[in-house]
C-alpha cells in the first residue's frame, strides 16, 4: 500500500483499520495513488533526461560554431594573401603588356576586341570604349595603291612560322582617325584546351623600315647605274680587240679576251637585273604602250637565244593561234617577259628535252604560255618562286649561274602592266608558266626610268 | 438503423443490453483474444445470428456504452433501412505483403454505390501503412475509409480477425457500405506533446526500429523508462514517437508511431508503421487533459458534419497507448465522446494497435495513426 493511503487509513479509519466492504474500494484508491506516483516519477525523469541531452547538444553546437569560426579566419586569411599574390601577377603582365614596342590587340573567335595594350592604344588612336568592338570597327587594311586587304586573311593564323605563309604585298594599316602606317602583322590563335578561343595580333610599325629598305634599293640602283660605265668601257675595248683593232692577236690572245668577254656580258645582265629589280621596286620604271607585232617581239627574243637551244639539244615548237596582228603593249617590256620564260624554260630542262611557247588570242586579250620538260619546281618551293632572290633548291644545283631575279622582275612587270601570271609545275616531270594580258593592252605609266 | 448489443464475461455469462434483431446485416464481435478463438463461444454467437455475417476483432479492451472492458466479449448488432453492406477478406502472409494485400482486398470489394469502408486488419504482422496505401490505391477517391489494427491486450503476442467463422492472424477484413442514404463523420485526436531533442533514424527497415542518431535505439527506451523498462514493449507506450516525414506531394507533415513489439533477435523496436532512415524523430509524452479534451474534441469533429442532426451509432477505436496511460481513468474519454453524440447513442469499439481514419474531417484519403482516439459515426437519412 501506498504510505501516503497509509498514513490517511491509519488517521481516519476508525482504528485505522479497513472495514471489508471496503477493501476493493481501497485498493482502487491505492492503485490510483501508486499510479500517479508512477507517473510523475515517469514525467520528472524524461524532463531531466531530455534537458541533459539538450544542454550537451547544446554545448557540442557552441563548440563546433568555434570551429568553424576559427576555420572562417583561417580561410579568409588565405584568400587575402591569394588576392595579394595575384595583383602583384597582373600588375607585372600589365607592365610588360604596356611597355611592349609592338601593338597588341587580343580578338576572340568573332573577331570583337577582348584587350589591347598601350601602344595599340597610341598607335590606332584606340579607347577603352572599343573593347567588344569588331576588328572591322577599328581600322582598315589596304596594300601601296590603297586597294583594300581582307582583314581575315591577314589576321588568321598568318606567323613567320607558319609552313605555308604565302609572301605578304606590303600592308597598310588604316585607323579609323585616319592615320596610315605601313605594318608588319603576326597573328597566332589563342588556344584553350583543343579550341581556338580567338586571336592575338602584334602590329609593328615598320615604316623605319620600309626607308632603309627604300634606301637601300635605291643605293643598288645607283651603284648598280655607276657600274655600268666601267663595264661598258671593258666591253667595248673587249670588241675592239677582237675584231682586230689593237693589232693582230695570237690564238691564246683570242682564248683569254673570249674568256674575259663572256664574263663581262654576265656581269652587265646581273647589272641590268639588279637594276631592273630596284626601279621595279622603287616604282619607277615607265610602261609606254605603243601597237607592236607581238609575234615578232616573240621571235626576236628566240633567236636571241639560239645558241644555248641548240648547245642544249632542245627542241624547241612554237604555237601561235589567232594572235592578234598587233596589240597595244610596251615592246621592250614584252621582250623581258619572253626572254625571261623562255630562257628559264630552257636553262632548267636537260640536254634533249622540249620546250614550247604557246601565244592565243583570248576575249580578254593575250594569253602566252611557255612550257618545259624540266625539273620542275618542288611543291614546298613553289610558294616563294616569285620572291626577288629566290632560287629553288634543285635549281641551284642544276645551274649554279642565276640572279633569282627574273621571275620577279617578270611578275611585276606582268602585274603593273594590268596581266595575270601563275603556273602548273611538277618536280622533274616540267613547268608551264601562263601569262594573261588584257584586251586592252598594256597601260601606260609613266616612269623616271626604263627597264634594261 | 437498428442497433442492439450484447456482452459475455466469464462471471456472467451472456447479458443482453437490448432487444436482439435475429437478421441484423452485421455482427460485429469484439473481445480477448483467446475468448474469440474459443469455438464454444463462436458457435453461441452463430445460434443466434445463422442468416447475418460476423466480424470478429481481438482487442486491447472493448467498448459498450460507456464501459471499457476486459475479457469479455462485445457484441453489436447492426441493421440499416436503406443503406446495403457487403463484406471482402484477404489473408496478408507477411509484413512484407502489407502494401499487395491491401491493393487486393480494396479490389474485392464491389465498388459501385460505395460511399464509406470499416476496414479490421491484423494488428501485429502487417505494416499498417503499406496497408493503408495499397487499399487506398484501388478504392475511389470519393470513398472514405476508417477502422483499425486489432489488439491482443497488453500481450503483443498474437492478434485475430475473422468473417464468419473462428478468427485467424494475417487477417483482414473491409466491411463496405453502399447507398445514398447514408451519412458518415469521422475524426482522430491524440493528446500527445514532443518533448525533448531531434533524433535522426539512421538506422530501420519498414516498421522496425534499430539506431536513432547511431546509438541503439532501445537502450534510449530503457533509459527513459527506469523501472518501467521491464514492462516493455507495453511501457513503450508512454513514449511514442513524433516522425517529421514528407508526403507524396512534398509537404512535410508529423505522424505518430506507436511501439508495439521488440524483435528479440535483434533488439529491435516494432513500431506500428514505417519508421524511414532519415527522418527525423521526437519522443512524446502524455499531456493528460488533452488527451480527455482529444477525445471529445474528436467527438465534436466527427458530428460536425451532420450539423445539428444527431448521429444513431458511433465505433469507436481507440489506441492501447491511450488505455495504458490513463489507466483507470479510461472511462473518462468515452464520457467525453458521449457527452459530445449523446448520453443514450449506442456505441461499440475498441482499443487497437492502430487506427485508420482521416486527419481531417473534410479529407477523405485516410492515414495510419497511433495514440489516437478515432471516431466513426454513422446516420441515416
Amino acid at each position: 500500500m501506498h504510505p501516503s493511503l497509509e498514513r490517511a487509513i491509519a488517521k481516519y479509519m476508525p482504528d485505522g483499520l479497513i472495514p471489508p466492504e471496503y477493501k476493493e474500494f481501497i485498493s482502487v484508491i491505492d492503485r490510483a495513488y501508486i499510479r500517479s506516483e508512477e507517473d510523475r516519477t515517469l514525467i520528472e525523469r524524461s524532463l531531466e533526461l531530455a534537458s541533459k541531452e539538450l544542454n550537451e547538444r547544446n554545448k557540442a553546437l557552441k563548440q563546433k560554431k568555434q570551429e568553424v569560426e576559427l576555420e572562417v579566419i583561417a580561410k579568409t586569411k588565405e584568400l587575402h594573401e591569394k588576392v595579394i599574390d595575384l595583383a602583384e601577377v597582373n600588375a607585372k603582365t600589365e607592365l610588360v603588356f604596356n611597355s611592349m614596342g609592338e601593338a597588341l590587340i587580343a580578338f576572340d573567335p568573332t573577331g570583337k576586341v577582348l584587350f589591347f595594350n598601350e601602344r595599340a592604344h597610341t598607335m590606332f588612336a584606340l579607347t577603352p570604349s572599343v573593347v567588344g568592338l569588331l576588328w572591322t570597327d577599328i581600322f582598315t587594311l589596304e596594300d601601296k595603291n590603297s586597294h583594300p586587304i581582307s582583314i581575315e586573311l591577314a589576321l588568321m593564323g598568318k606567323t613567320p612560322h607558319s609552313e605555308n605563309a604565302i609572301y605578304e604585298p606590303l600592308v597598310y594599316l588604316v585607323a579609323k582617325n585616319g592615320k596610315r602606317i605601313p605594318v608588319a602583322i603576326t597573328s597566332a590563335p589563342l588556344i584553350v584546351g583543343d579550341h581556338p578561343q580567338g586571336w592575338v595580333t602584334l602590329f609593328r610599325d615598320i615604316k623605319a623600315d620600309l626607308e632603309i629598305d627604300q634606301a637601300k634599293t635605291e643605293f643598288v640602283s645607283l651603284a648598280s647605274h655607276q657600274m655600268r660605265t666601267p663595264l661598258t668601257a671593258i666591253k667595248g675595248y673587249t670588241s675592239m680587240l677582237l675584231e682586230g683593232d689593237g693589232g693582230e692577236i695570237s690564238d691564246k690572245q683570242r682564248i683569254y679576251l673570249a674568256a674575259i668577254e663572256r664574263s663581262n656580258n654576265r656581269m652587265v645582265d646581273l647589272i641590268n637585273a639588279l637594276l631592273n629589280a630596284s626601279r621595279i621596286e622603287l616604282g619607277v620604271f615607265a610602261i609606254e604602250p605603243k601597237p607592236i607585232n607581238i609575234v615578232e617581239v616573240a621571235d626576236i627574243a628566240i633567236t636571241e637565244l639560239n645558241v644555248q637551244i641548240v648547245q642544249r639539244e632542245i627542241v624547241f615548237s612554237k604555237n601561235y593561234t589567232e594572235v592578234p596582228n598587233t596589240i597595244n603593249a610596251d615592246p621592250h617590256l614584252t621582250k623581258i617577259i619572253f626572254q625571261n620564260l623562255i630562257s628559264n624554260a630552257i636553262k632548267y630542262t636537260p640536254k634533249g628535252g622540249a620546250v614550247s611557247l604557246s601565244l592565243s588570242g583570248t576575249p580578254n586579250g593575250l594569253s602566252i604560255e611557255v612550257s618545259d620538260t624540266g625539273i620542275g619546281i618542288p611543291k614546298n618551293e613553289q610558294s616563294k618562286i616569285f620572291t626577288k632572290l629566290f632560287r629553288a633548291d634543285n635549281a641551284r644545283i642544276t645551274e649554279t649561274e642565276g640572279t633569282g631575279l627574273g621571275l620577279y622582275i617578270v611578275k611585276s612587270v606582268v602585274e603593273e602592266s594590268g596581266g595575270e601570271i601563275f603556273f602548273e609545275s611538277e618536280e622533274n616531270k616540267g613547268t608551264r608558266f601562263f601569262v594573261s594580258l588584257p584586251v586592252s593592252g598594256m597601260k601606260q605609266r609613266k616612269g623616271t626610268r626604263g627597264l634594261q | 438503423m437498428h442497433i442492439s448489443q450484447s456482452q459475455w464475461s466469464e462471471k456472467n455469462g451472456w447479458k443482453h443490453l437490448a432487444p436482439t434483431d435475429p437478421t441484423p446485416q452485421i455482427v460485429l464481435v469484439f473481445g480477448a483474444r483467446t475468448l474469440l478463438t474459443d469455438p464454444t463461444r463462436f458457435a453461441e454467437i452463430k445460434n443466434l445470428y445463422p442468416k447475418s455475417h460476423i466480424l470478429l476483432a481481438s482487442t486491447a479492451g472493448e467498448i459498450l456504452g460507456n464501459k471499457v472492458s476486459d475479457d469479455t466479449i462485445a457484441v453489436t448488432t447492426i441493421s440499416f433501412e436503406k443503406t446495403d453492406v457487403k463484406f471482402a477478406q484477404q489473408t496478408c502472409s507477411g509484413i512484407n505483403e502489407s502494401y499487395e494485400s491491401g491493393k487486393i482486398i480494396a479490389g474485392k470489394l464491389d465498388h459501385k454505390g460505395l460511399v464509406h469502408v470499416m476496414a479490421f486488419s491484423e494488428g501485429l504482422k502487417i505494416n499498417g501503412t503499406a496497408l493503408v496505401k495499397g487499399i487506398l490505391e484501388i478504392l475511389p477517391p470519393t470513398v472514405s475509409v476508417t477502422g483499425g489494427l486489432v489488439g491482443d491486450g497488453e500481450l503483443f503476442k498474437e492478434t485475430v480477425v475473422g468473417l464468419d467463422e473462428l478468427p485467424t492472424s494475417g487477417n483482414i477484413v473491409l466491411v463496405g457500405f453502399y447507398g445514398e442514404h447514408l451519412r458518415i463523420g469521422y475524426a482522430s485526436l491524440g493528446g500527445w506533446d514532443n518533448f525533448g531533442p531531434d533524433r535522426l533514424i539512421t538506422k530501420s527497415k519498414g516498421n522496425v526500429l534499430y539506431e536513432l542518431d547511431g546509438r541503439n535505439a532501445l537502450d534510449l527506451y530503457k533509459e527513459y523508462l527506469g523501472d518501467k523498462a521491464k514492462e516493455l514493449p507495453a511501457s513503450g507506450l508512454f513514449f511514442p514517437m513524433s516522425l517529421q516525414v514528407i508526403d507524396d506531394s512534398g509537404k512535410e507533415k508529423e505522424v505518430v508511431r506507436t511501439l508495439l513489439g521488440i524483435e528479440e533477435a535483434t533488439n529491435g523496436m516494432i513500431f506500428a508503421g514505417d519508421m524511414p532512415e532519415g527522418t527525423y524523430a521526437k519522443l512524446m509524452k502524455v499531456n493528460f487533459d488533452r488527451l480527455i479534451d482529444g477525445a471529445t474534441t474528436a467527438a465534436n469533429n466527427s458530428v460536425e458534419q451532420f450539423g445539428t442532426k444527431k448521429p444513431e451509432f458511433a465505433i469507436l477505436i481507440s489506441c492501447i497507448g491511450r488505455k495504458l496511460v490513463l489507466g483507470d481513468r479510461i472511462e473518462e474519454e468515452i464520457d467525453g465522446v458521449l457527452s459530445i453524440i449523446g448520453k443514450d447513442t449506442p456505441i461499440t469499439g475498441f482499443y487497437s494497435y492502430g487506427e485508420i481514419s482521416p486527419t481531417v474531417p473534410t479529407e477523405r484519403q485516410c492515414q495510419l495513426h497511433n495514440q489516437t482516439m478515432t471516431i466513426t459515426v454513422f446516420r441515416e437519412e
